[in-house]
């Protein structure tokens, strides 16, 4: 199994000499192939932050972030884009989908703007569909759509490119539970049967207890890191729940 | 105080974004003030008495143009105040949850017009004062006035007016924006830019249809009124040509967002390729929420086009035709219709005697009679192609060729007339005969009955014609082509039974001294003269005589021009701004709204330049829409212009086209440059 993600002493400082904060406070970790793994902290900790740096929206202020074997803080403007688009899928707390396009068309979209195929696209999201659950709602528009049904078709549009990395950011954040759970149960599925490597930040103790292994950041730093191994994802919750009691309660909106 | 600065804060940070906007505002403003304030510059040039009444004419247009005007910017702002309102309800929502009442909101807002309203018609003015000095010269060139003592002029009328008429526009907006205020609830405020805008689509089928059906009334349309016009009888008619043409616009622009996400998407290869189905979604959502307003701005933009062409086409056939249609520098003829006279009128000459006017004066003098008969009317002299008329043309029509006398003058008269006027000379043979005609649809009918070698009965005689096309010439002198035709006899014919028609006076002035010409081509060309000379008619001593000076023509001519001239850049200057201001308005705040879906297709790795792209067709297709459209109901606006203009000749229509063309591209192309550079800068905030 090679290593898709390896971040070397990451750094993310914000604001003057005067007045600094240290959103990112030299992390390192990497992620295997295949990997579902969850980053999990309080409001404030750098989570979100370390993500934006991870998908290149944001830079960082020092240390390397490896995707396959291509440091990505070298990379630039439109050397980036391409990176983004055939490299990452991102999910986002707030869906991101654009209004004007069908779902069909949303997913489709990831698909057009690398070129390829009109056949390519349509067996494709077609296949993808079926696998999401969302055949029914290809030809609906964003306001026509459940929460959960516009999680999974920006699901699918992350998933539709086979990208090395997936990035989901709080994807269950705007979802009622049962929307949720269906949705981390495709997600698991994907990253089961597509073999998906997916990186997940989020402050919600059952969400994080679908990933196989879960980092804890504190302060801009890793504070502790559990793995799944054989436990049940009950058990793995149980232990998600400890560690995050560890943290000293800051994390009072777990559940 | 503290409401004060908050409006004066809002509008500063609005100012940036809608800089074209308050542009457009403060350009109106200034163009409103400018042709409204010509009344009190033209006063003060001394003109002839004919250019006078020109000008008088105009002012009294102008002035009616600005009431209709008034409206349309009136709509502009309407609109804008309507949309920038829309655009702040999160802001108010916040206002609210802090404790303002809805009374201290509209005090904010009725601030912000004031403000928008104090500045703009302040700005406007000022460059409108300042523009219209420079105007003062160009009219003053025009009418060939005296610049000599040239002042500043600052019309009080105008600013008056131009005051008053934006002030009850900004009271109008603000009793309706203190309305919307009214009516809103606290949580649509807050949640109004959460809101997903619905995307409704209407069915591809039900477009297509509408499209067509669309297409088809507007093709009957441009049928009805080109080829076909002569079916046109009565006003109705027409109007209802009008009401079609606008129910096609309306009905395309419905139709045209449906109908253009149908064809994108049968191009499966293009549609699916790097971001044009999103490129042509937005648009068809941007068209599918402006069918009314890019109705009317296609229908303003057509008006402008056909006015502006027809203007500037205008102009430059009368100047062409002027230096033609005035060889000499007066002439008399009598007024009458072509019934006969009695032989015992006295001639011009005689009345000239009467009336005191010195014939010294006048060299190169030519006198001829005309003559009439009852037998002799239009419709005989176009003899059988009178059965292909009355197939096409109206009863009216008919009836007048019918009734229609012709005028009928001898072979040597013409051909003196020729030798002075400069026209080709005439030879007829003993049975021949000649149609002199210089009115383009009169010609087309003469020439049916001439390439038929209609023969004409003359004292019992028959005469052949000898071309089978009219003659180009003409006896008065005019400022166009308005000669509807007479016919050329040889000497010999026997004109017994005609009556006499008319008595033709021509003449040049023949004083060495350039003072006294212009002294007499004054007299001759005064009210005074012309009531002397015709006090006489209702004692029926001798028939109204008409006179008509080179001057007099001149000047009216020139009136005439600027009166087109002025008016349609008027009119065309206030619909284009207002016309692209409203969709430079649109988009601006499309881009503003959108600008969350760019961050999504940075964040899905769409290059800069594939934002930019489509951003770019995106404005480009939106502007162009309604222009393209007005374009092609201008192909056939301007054929009616023509017909209506005919008589102005047709010399100048190609670079009338250029003109109007370079016109509206400019000011159109720059207001869409704007908008995209700042949808741009919108977006990449």
């Amino acid at each position: 199994m090679s290593t898709i993600l390896k971040l070397e002493n990451v750094e993310k400082y914000y604001g003057s000499k005067s007045n600094l904060t240290k959103a990112v406070d030299r992390i390192s970790f990497s992620v295997e192939e295949g990997e579902f793994v969850g980053i999990m902290g309080a409001s404030g900790s750098g989570k979100t932050t370390l993500l934006n740096c991870i998908s290149t929206i944001d830079r960082v202020t020092s240390g390397r972030i490896y995707v396959g074997k291509q440091d990505i803080t070298l990379l630039r403007k439109n050397a980036l884009n391409q990176f983004r688009r055939e490299q990452l899928g991102f999910i986002f707390q707030d869906f991101n989908l654009l209004d004007t396009l069908t779902a069909y068309e949303n997913i489709a979209l990831a698909l057009s703007i690398q070129n390829r195929p009109v056949r390519e696209i349509e067996t494709k999201v077609a296949e993808l569909a079926a696998q999401l659950g969302i055949e029914g709602v290809m030809n609906k528009y964003s306001y026509q759509m459940s929460g959960g049904q516009k999680q999974r078709v920006s699901a699918a549009r992350a998933l539709i490119t086979n990208p090395k990395l997936v990035l989901a950011d709080e994807p269950t954040g705007a979802l009622d539970s049962k929307s949720a759970r269906y949705l981390l149960e495709s997600m698991e599925d994907m990253n089961q049967t597509r073999k998906a490597t997916i990186l997940m930040v989020t402050h919600d103790a059952f969400t994080a207890s679908y990933a196989n292994r879960i980092i804890f950041i504190k302060d801009g730093q890793i504070f502790n890191e559990i793995r799944k191994g054989t436990d049940s994802r009950k058990e793995f919750f149980n232990k998600i729940i400890d560690v995050v009691t560890l943290l000293g309660g800051n994390l009072n909106d777990a559940l | 105080m503290m409401l004060f600065k908050l409006s004066a804060r809002n509008l500063r940070k609005s100012l940036k974004d809608y800089m074209i906007y308050f542009v457009t505002l403060i350009i109106g403003v200034a163009v409103f003030y400018i042709f409204n304030a010509m009344d009190d510059q033209t006063v003060l040039l001394k003109v002839s008495e004919s250019t006078n009444s020109v000008i008088r004419l105009m002012n009294n247009m102008l002035s009616a143009i600005s009431v209709f005007v008034s409206f349309v910017l009136g709509f502009l702002i309407v609109y804008a105040s309507n949309f920038l309102l829309k655009r702040r309800k999160k802001e108010f929502g916040i206002y609210m949850i802090l404790g303002m009442g809805k009374r201290q909101i509209s005090k904010i807002l009725f601030f912000e017009t004031m403000l928008i309203g104090l500045i703009s018609l302040a700005v406007g003015l000022f460059t409108g004062v300042i523009l219209s000095q420079g105007m003062s010269v160009v009219i003053a060139n025009l009418f060939d006035a005296d610049m000599t003592d040239f002042t500043f002029i600052l019309s009080k009328k105008a600013v008056l007016k131009t005051i008053l008429y934006f002030l009850v526009m900004y009271v109008f907006v603000l009793l309706m924006n203190t309305f919307v205020v009214g009516k809103a609830k606290l949580i649509d405020l807050l949640n109004a830019s959460k809101k997903t805008e619905r995307i409704r689509v209407r069915n591809p089928w039900i477009c297509a249809g509408a499209f067509l059906f669309a297409s088809v009334i507007l093709a009957d349309a441009y049928y009805n009124v080109t080829t076909n016009a002569e079916m046109l009888t009565s006003e109705w008619d027409i109007l209802f040509q009008i009401a079609k043409g606008i129910v096609g616009t309306f009905l395309i622009f419905w139709s045209l967002s449906g109908l253009l996400l149908m064809l994108a998407k049968k191009n499966k290869k293009l549609y699916y390729k790097k971001v044009h189905m999103f490129t042509v979604r937005e648009l068809a959502s941007r068209i599918h929420t402006t069918v009314i307003s890019g109705s009317i701005i296609c229908l303003m933009l057509f008006v402008t086009i056909c006015v502006l062409s027809s203007a500037t086409s205008a102009k430059k056939s009368i100047e062409d035709n002027l230096e033609n249609m005035t060889p000499v520098d007066v002439n008399f003829v009598h007024s009458t219709d072509s019934e006969g006279l009695s032989w015992k009128m006295p001639r011009i000459a005689d009345v000239l005697d009467q009336v005191g006017v010195d014939r010294k004066q006048f060299k190169d003098v030519v006198e001829l009679d005309s003559y009439s008969s009852a037998e002799l009317t239009f419709a005989v002299s176009i003899g059988e192609a009178m059965k292909e008329l009355e197939e096409t043309s109206n009863q009216d029509f008919l009836d007048y060729l019918k009734e229609q006398r012709e005028e009928v003058i001898r072979l040597s008269d013409y051909n003196q007339v020729a030798d002075l006027y400069r026209l080709k000379k005439l030879k007829l043979a003993e049975n021949e005969y000649a149609v002199v005609c210089n009115f383009e649809s009169y010609m087309d009918i003469r020439n049916m009955g001439l390439k038929k070698h209609t023969p004409l009965l003359i004292g019992g005689k028959k005469y052949q014609p000898r071309y089978e096309t009219c003659q180009d010439g003409f006896l008065s002198i005019t400022s166009n082509h308005t000669n509807s035709g007479f016919i050329v006899v040889p000497d010999s014919a026997d004109l017994s039974e005609f009556g006499f028609c008319r008595n033709y006076y021509l003449a040049n002035y023949a004083n060495l001294i350039k003072k006294e010409r212009e002294k007499l081509d004054a007299y001759l060309g005064s009210r005074e003269f012309d009531e002397k000379l015709n006090s006489n008619t209702e004692e029926s001593l001798w028939p109204t005589v008409r006179v008509e000076t080179k001057t007099a023509i001149y000047d009216n001519s020139i009136g005439l021009t600027a009166l087109m001239i002025f008016i349609g850049m008027y009119l065309g200057i206030i619909f284009m701004i207002s016309g692209a201001a409203i969709l430079a308005l649109k988009e601006l705040s499309e881009a503003s709204d959108s600008r969350e879906k760019y961050q999504i297709l940075r964040r899905i790795g769409v290059d800069e330049k594939m934002i930019r792209g489509s951003l770019f067709r995106q404005c480009l297709l939106f502007f162009a829409m309604p222009l393209v459209l007005a374009m092609i109901h201008s192909i056939f606006g301007i054929q009616v212009s023509n017909m209506i203009f005919e008589s102005f000749g047709r010399t100048g229509l190609l670079f009338s086209i250029l003109i109007t063309a370079l016109v509206i591209l400019g000011i159109y192309g720059v207001y869409f440059l704007i908008t995209y550079f700042c949808s741009r800068r919108i977006i990449s905030e």
